[in-house]
């Protein structure tokens, strides 16, 4: 009797649990699915097969010889040099100009603001692959490009941008620049807006000067938005390979492979998957000991 | 009644589902008794796609248990995508390519002789099905015979004092095009720089001069019949300073390795090229269409109308005149897991090969001026040919100096095809930009090779 009551009272709270949180399970079922099925399968598939030599009708395993390969290969050293440069030239440029434009938009009204707002915002939107075209155009090499039109007008002769050892990767990193401050600037205004009036009050009765209050407080203030750009840019930009693939396919004598586009390459041209896949743990472990040591670096007078 | 709705309304879903399901099922076993054939393929000629839907018809009409799913893939992308799939083992039963020992590799590229009579296979003349061999054995069926040359805006070579007929008919060494070519490098009338001669180092088969040139230097193939690397040899820096020499005398642009094909064709079509490479027999119909635009005023502007001569590419001194030629056509794979009677679907792939490249497909090769590769399309369209007089003897003239093709060890190519992906290719497009020097590319290849030939 006293069984047939315990039954009861389980299957009632259970279907009272089911009653008050049934949805909530069934609503993250399908992200959880999406994720074991495209993302974390995929991610173990991609471990095993760095430990294999990959053949469509079955694969070889062969252990850390891919890994051993890699470290000793000169064509990774060199796309990972590559990469280094991209980053170590474009990450803190762009938080430098997308800093610099928040500061000047958040000092406009509310209209010109969504206006500004919405323009730089607008490459984040246009296709990387419509974009990385219109930069061929503009870097065009004759002397009727683009570019070479501008630099023209002060008595430079033209420049072979893409194709040159020299500005092969430096025209890459200009295009930044450029473009993609959208998300950036975004973050920064919404920080700054964040940022208490009073304080800067306090310092205007101390008679402190505009650099002065961005250097003990806009600046201080803003370390977690900076941080968190410092982080995500890095990620992105050691990921870089659209503009590669598309503008220089890593040349001229590989002056602008990176380590995603050598994975794209080894893998889908050379049709060495477990080399590939080797190279893209290396490359995650890169951005994971990367990020950890911003964080624990730069992160230690960050406030949230 | 609440629970009597639900109750309804499930019942009326599994009852929907069962029907559909019924539908499916019944569909399913008629489409069963089809056997459809995936074939990739690209815009080949102007007229391809109608061309190729004829074929289409008049094999289904023929065989109605075969089904042809045609997809047209881009010249630009269509490799890469075809690459992926090979990848996933999932090709496409027929693909427009040459067989390669990258792809006899991943176990997917099927020798199609087990699956043709002989009757069939002697429809063929037997120098096309050479090209479609590796190491002896046959993986596809050709479209029609090919060639790659040089050619040229006659009012322009005419211009420079450049006897083009006798060109045609002689040849021309490396020292003579570099002293006739030179005098097309100028101002032009309509105030642009003029180039003597113009190729493209960028985008698709962009290292195909070196290629061609190493061809004229008694160097055909990076892989000799013994399977022997021969790119360590110092015929290639020949080669190498030749193509550099090109642009340190202003004959070629200093942007070669932005040059498009596009690009090159702009030029020519802008009279700022005097020589294009490279040039096919099809070329003639392509500037004939642009020619018609220029005419009705729907062309870019600066671009007039072109005489074009087809010219043979010059060859090293004390070397012979070669042409890369051979064929293209269609490759047979299988994929990793078929659920069916793969045997019988093979054969029907084969089946489906053989009327994609005979008879009737024949038309691709009259428009493209080019070759038929059977003999049951030589009499259907022998007397289709267009082609303007002086282009078709020097075709003709071509075909015989073709370079035939060579049988060789499938791992070794790999090997090959390493080198010129790795180090060739991103070295060479630095050598036209004046970033590396032609010694120091060929100790890079020698390097290479010695890691990978041990030679």
């Amino acid at each position: 009797m006293k069984k047939m009551a315990d039954a009861d009272n389980r299957w009632a709270r259970n279907r009272q649990f089911i009653q008050d949180y049934g949805w909530s399970y069934i609503f993250i079922a399908l992200p959880i699915l999406i994720f074991l099925t495209f993302t974390l399968y995929p991610l173990l598939r991609a471990l095993v097969m760095s430990f294999q030599t990959y053949h469509v009708m079955g694969s070889e395993w062969v252990g850390f010889k891919n890994y051993a390969y890699v470290f000793h290969r000169e064509l990774f050293s060199k796309a990972l040099i590559n990469t280094l440069l991209y980053t170590l030239g474009t990450v803190p440029i762009n938080i430098i100009i997308s800093l610099g434009l928040a500061l000047a938009i958040f000092q406009l009204g509310k209209k010109s603001q969504t206006f500004f707002k919405a323009s730089f915002y607008l490459p984040a939107v246009a296709s990387g692959v419509t974009i990385s075209l219109v930069w061929l155009f503009i870097y065009d090499p004759m002397p009727e490009g683009l570019m070479n039109q501008f630099i023209h007008l002060f008595g430079f002769a033209n420049v072979n941008w893409l194709g040159k050892v020299d500005t092969a990767l430096l025209s890459l990193m200009f295009l930044t620049f450029l473009g993609g401050h959208g998300s950036g600037l975004i973050l920064y205004l919404a920080s700054l807006g964040g940022i208490p009036k009073t304080i800067y009050e306090a310092a205007d009765i101390d008679a402190a000067s505009t650099w002065s209050k961005f250097r003990n407080i806009t600046w201080p203030l803003l370390k977690p938005t900076t941080l968190y750009m410092l982080v995500i840019n890095v990620i992105g930009s050691f990921q870089v390979f659209m503009s590669a693939y598309l503008m220089t396919s890593g040349g001229p004598d590989h002056a602008t492979t990176t380590i995603a586009y050598l994975i794209y390459q080894d893998a889908f041209e050379y049709f060495e998957f477990g080399v590939a896949a080797a190279e893209s743990f290396i490359l995650a472990l890169i951005i994971v000991a990367i990020s950890v040591l911003q964080f624990k670096y730069m992160g230690s007078d960050v406030e949230y | 009644m609440r629970a009597r709705k639900v109750m309804a309304g499930t019942l009326s879903v599994i009852l929907a589902g069962s029907l559909l399901l019924t539908g499916c099922g019944s569909n399913t076993t008629q489409i069963a008794k089809e056997d459809i054939v995936k074939v990739w393929t690209f815009p080949v000629e102007k007229n391809y796609a109608k061309n190729f839907d004829a074929v289409k018809a008049d094999f289904e009409a023929k065989n109605p248990n075969i089904k042809i799913q045609k997809e047209e893939l881009t010249w630009a992308e269509g490799g890469k995508k075809f690459d992926t799939t090979v990848n996933a083992g999932n090709p496409p039963d027929i693909m427009f390519i040459a067989p390669s020992a990258k792809y006899i590799s991943t176990g997917l590229e099927v020798p199609v002789e087990n699956y043709l009579d002989a009757k069939t296979l002697a429809d063929y003349y037997p120098s096309g099905l050479e090209y479609m061999k590796v190491d002896g054995k046959l993986y596809g069926l050709p479209l029609y015979m090919k060639i790659q040359t040089m050619g040229g805006n006659k009012k322009l070579l005419e211009e420079a004092g450049i006897d083009w007929k006798s060109i045609q008919q002689n040849g021309w060494t490396w020292d003579q095009f570099k002293q006739l070519v030179k005098k097309g490098t100028k101002t032009n009338a309509d105030g642009k720089q003029q180039y003597g001669f113009v190729f493209n180092g960028s985008g698709v088969d962009f290292s195909e001069l070196l290629d061609h040139l190493n061809m004229n230097n008694g160097l055909p193939y990076a892989l000799d019949k013994n399977s022997k690397y021969t790119y360590t040899n110092p015929k290639f820096l020949d080669t190498l300073k030749f193509i550099r020499s090109l642009i340190t005398e202003g004959i070629s642009p200093k942007e070669a390795n932005q040059i498009t094909p596009q690009k090159r064709m702009d030029y020519l079509y802008s009279e700022q090229a005097m020589i294009i490479f490279k040039a096919m027999p099809y070329y003639e119909v392509v500037i004939a269409d642009n020619n018609k635009k220029v005419a009705d005023k729907t062309a870019p502007a600066g671009q007039k109308q072109i005489d074009f001569v087809l010219l043979p590419e010059p060859h090293a001194d004390g070397q012979q005149a070669a042409v890369l030629g051979g064929v293209d056509g269609y490759t047979m794979f299988k994929q990793k897991s078929y659920n069916g009677d793969q045997e019988q679907h093979l054969k029907n792939i084969a089946k489906v090969m053989v009327a994609l490249t005979s008879s009737k497909a024949g038309a691709s090769a009259v428009t493209l001026n080019l070759p038929q590769v059977t003999k049951s399309g030589e009499d259907m369209w022998k007397d289709k040919y267009t082609m303007s007089p002086e282009n078709k003897a020097e075709v003709d003239r071509l075909f015989k100096t073709i370079v035939p093709p060579t049988q060789v060890n499938p791992d070794k190519s790999l090997k090959a095809i390493k080198i010129y992906d790795e180090v060739i290719k991103p070295d060479y497009q630095a050598l036209l930009g004046g970033d590396k020097t032609p010694e120091r590319m060929f100790q890079d290849v020698q390097n290479k090779a010695k890691e990978l030939f041990g030679q």
